[in-house]
């Protein structure tokens, strides 16, 4: 009967089921992809993964990042995210990242790898966002303020010799929620990647962020004024996004985090990186 | 009182049982633009002898609503019905059925298949008509070329106005949550609902859940209404309480009821739409009569 985070136990457990065929998706491509394949190819094949394992529509459409864009270098406007022709070689770093949404339940999640290789610079990003992973939870937990929370991760950042890479996505985003959205005959059409009707309740919410109204209810996460309010309960995606110093390496994860009037909590604690962060080494095996 | 949340297909219904499983129990479904609560006043009266169980349809009050394109299909709520009685009364557990509104129209659809009818030992229906003798109703007056009878499907269709405004996308939507709430309760008041009446206590987020998520129920259905019953189609014994001042339902559209239901008993009210809440001791007799004749029958059978 209680709601947790707005959504009952067995709605949380649909959010759930979804991240986990995106996680499936992300694994498998990794399993099929091999030198000479593009972006574009990549990306694709996240999308028919998933579409025929029914999934109505994207919340963004897979995006796929080869080598140096990885880090988002060279980005400077929102079409660079969109999968191009670069081509995949051996020891390039990979990041898969999609939003499928199933019975109006959506996942959105980010997947770093190293293509055929390993690579010291990869593998110490991946400790870091595993330590991220852990400090966030403690923080939301601590009830601090999104926006310290966003500038304590930084921190960590370059504590690790690294630069914040989410800070290149739309309004600087750590974060932002994830909701359960109606099914409709609107949900083919999409401006730039993202579904119109999924973006729809964020378009107004991007809007009072921009005229600073509605302070303290923002579906944004960044450090910037309006995050600057005590932990929201929800659904939140959140997506913490490392670069090297010199632009060639990014890594980040991503995932639902859920937070409750009196609770926070992973949604998922068997998503690949963590598990692989245990020492399970179960990265590489496709599901 | 017990309160479930019963999971079914896309959704989790909630589900309030007063008194023991042990008695007779009464099934009861709401309307639209309704909650379970509306049921305040059968509940408080039949619990003493009853089992009484009420459920939030799909979408409205506490249930969770369904994200899914057709999930206000008669199919679907058919299946929360079945649902709900097997979490009551078990897999073979069989109830009495009262609907008003859109819990009539779905009630005739459960006691028109089979498969579902063998659940109910009864069933009281006030203010919603089958929409399969709705439709092929039309289409035969039509077709026969009768003045009087198209004028009556006419007058009908022409007090269903909303259901045709219900149909314009984002509009309905942006007038709820406007003037939802006064809209509401003016309504309400106006068919039937007294001014003191504790169901009129809701709030606007309470209101957008049984306002907003149901409109699905005219959007998905009248394109594919359910199949009409053959004549003598209908084996469970039926009470037809018809609201003679109804607003929202012609009382003419019941006139032919007797030739697909074998065991008919009809009862004209005097009142509007919201009987069973300016009449509630008369609807409560009449639910309890009734349940207690058929289950005489049966016990007669029984021994």
């Amino acid at each position: 009967m209680q709601k947790i985070a707005n959504f009952t136990q067995p709605e949380l457990e649909r959010f759930k089921q979804v991240q986990a065929l995106a996680y499936e998706a992300v694994q498998a491509v990794e399993q099929q992809l091999h030198e000479g394949m593009t972006e574009k190819q990549a990306a694709q094949m996240i999308a028919d993964y998933l579409e025929e394992r029914g999934v109505d529509s994207f919340f963004h459409k897979p995006f796929a990042w080869f080598g140096p864009r990885t880090a988002f270098t060279d980005f400077w406007s929102g079409f660079h995210f969109f999968p191009t022709d670069k081509k995949l070689t051996k020891g390039l770093p990979v990041i898969l990242d999609v939003a499928p949404t199933v019975g109006g339940y959506t996942a959105d999640i980010g997947y770093s790898f190293t293509f055929k290789g390993k690579s010291p610079v990869m593998e110490k990003m991946n400790e870091t966002l595993a330590i991220i992973r852990k400090h966030i939870l403690q923080e939301v937990k601590a009830g601090s303020d999104f926006a310290d929370i966003y500038r304590s991760v930084d921190v960590i950042i370059a504590e690790n010799g690294f630069r914040n890479a989410h800070q290149v996505y739309p309004r600087r985003v750590l974060g932002h929620r994830v909701t359960k959205t109606k099914t409709t005959f609107y949900d083919r059409f999409s401006f730039l990647g993202f579904s119109l009707r999924q973006t729809q309740w964020l378009l107004p919410e991007l809007g009072k962020a921009l005229t600073k109204r509605d302070r303290g209810q923002s579906a944004l996460w960044n450090d910037l004024p309006e995050s600057q309010h005590a932990p929201i309960p929800g659904t939140w995606a959140v997506e913490p996004h490392l670069a090297s110093m010199d632009g060639q390496v990014g890594a980040k994860f991503e995932e639902i985090l859920v937070i409750t009037e009196n609770d926070v909590y992973w949604l998922d604690d068997t998503v690949p990186h963590v598990l692989a962060s245990r020492g399970n080494g179960l990265t590489s095996v496709a599901a | 009182m017990q309160e479930l949340m019963v999971k079914n297909r896309d959704v989790e219904l909630y589900t309030t049982v007063h008194g023991n499983t042990d008695k007779p129990i009464l099934l009861f479904l709401h309307g639209y633009p309704d909650c379970s609560k509306t049921w305040g006043k059968q509940v408080e009266a039949l619990k003493g002898d009853y089992c009484v169980v009420c459920f939030d349809m799909r979408g409205a009050g506490r249930s969770t609503w369904s994200a899914n394109r057709d999930a206000y299909r008669i199919d679907s709520l058919l299946s929360d019905i079945e649902a709900v009685i097997n979490a009551v009364a078990g897999s073979d557990g069989k109830v009495h059925l009262i609907g008003h509104d859109w819990g009539s129209v779905i009630g005739w659809s459960f006691i028109t298949e089979q498969y579902y009818a063998r659940r109910i030992l009864s069933y009281t229906s006030m203010s919603g008509p089958h929409l399969g003798l709705l439709f092929s109703g039309a289409r035969s007056a039509l077709l026969s070329g009768n003045m009087k009878q198209i004028r009556e499907f006419a007058g009908q269709f022409a007090s269903s106005w909303y259901v045709y405004m219900f149909n314009i996308p984002v509009l309905p939507e942006l007038m709820f949550k406007t003037f939802g709430l006064s809209m509401w309760k003016k309504s309400l008041q106006e068919n039937g609902v007294e001014g003191n009446d504790p169901y009129l206590d809701i709030d606007q987020e309470e209101l957008n859940s049984f306002t907003l998520n149901p409109l699905g129920l005219y959007r998905q259905n009248p394109w594919n209404p359910p199949e009409a019953p053959v004549v003598n189609g209908i084996k469970t014994p039926v009470q037809l309480i018809v609201t003679t001042e109804d607003n929202f339902i012609s009382d003419k559209l019941f006139s032919d009821y007797g030739r697909y239901v074998t065991c008919l008993t009809r009862h004209d009210l005097q009142a509007k739409h919201w009987a069973h809440h300016s009449h509630a001791d008369e609807f409560n007799r009449l639910v309890s009569q009734f349940v207690q004749s058929v289950d005489q029958v049966k016990d007669k059978r029984a021994a």
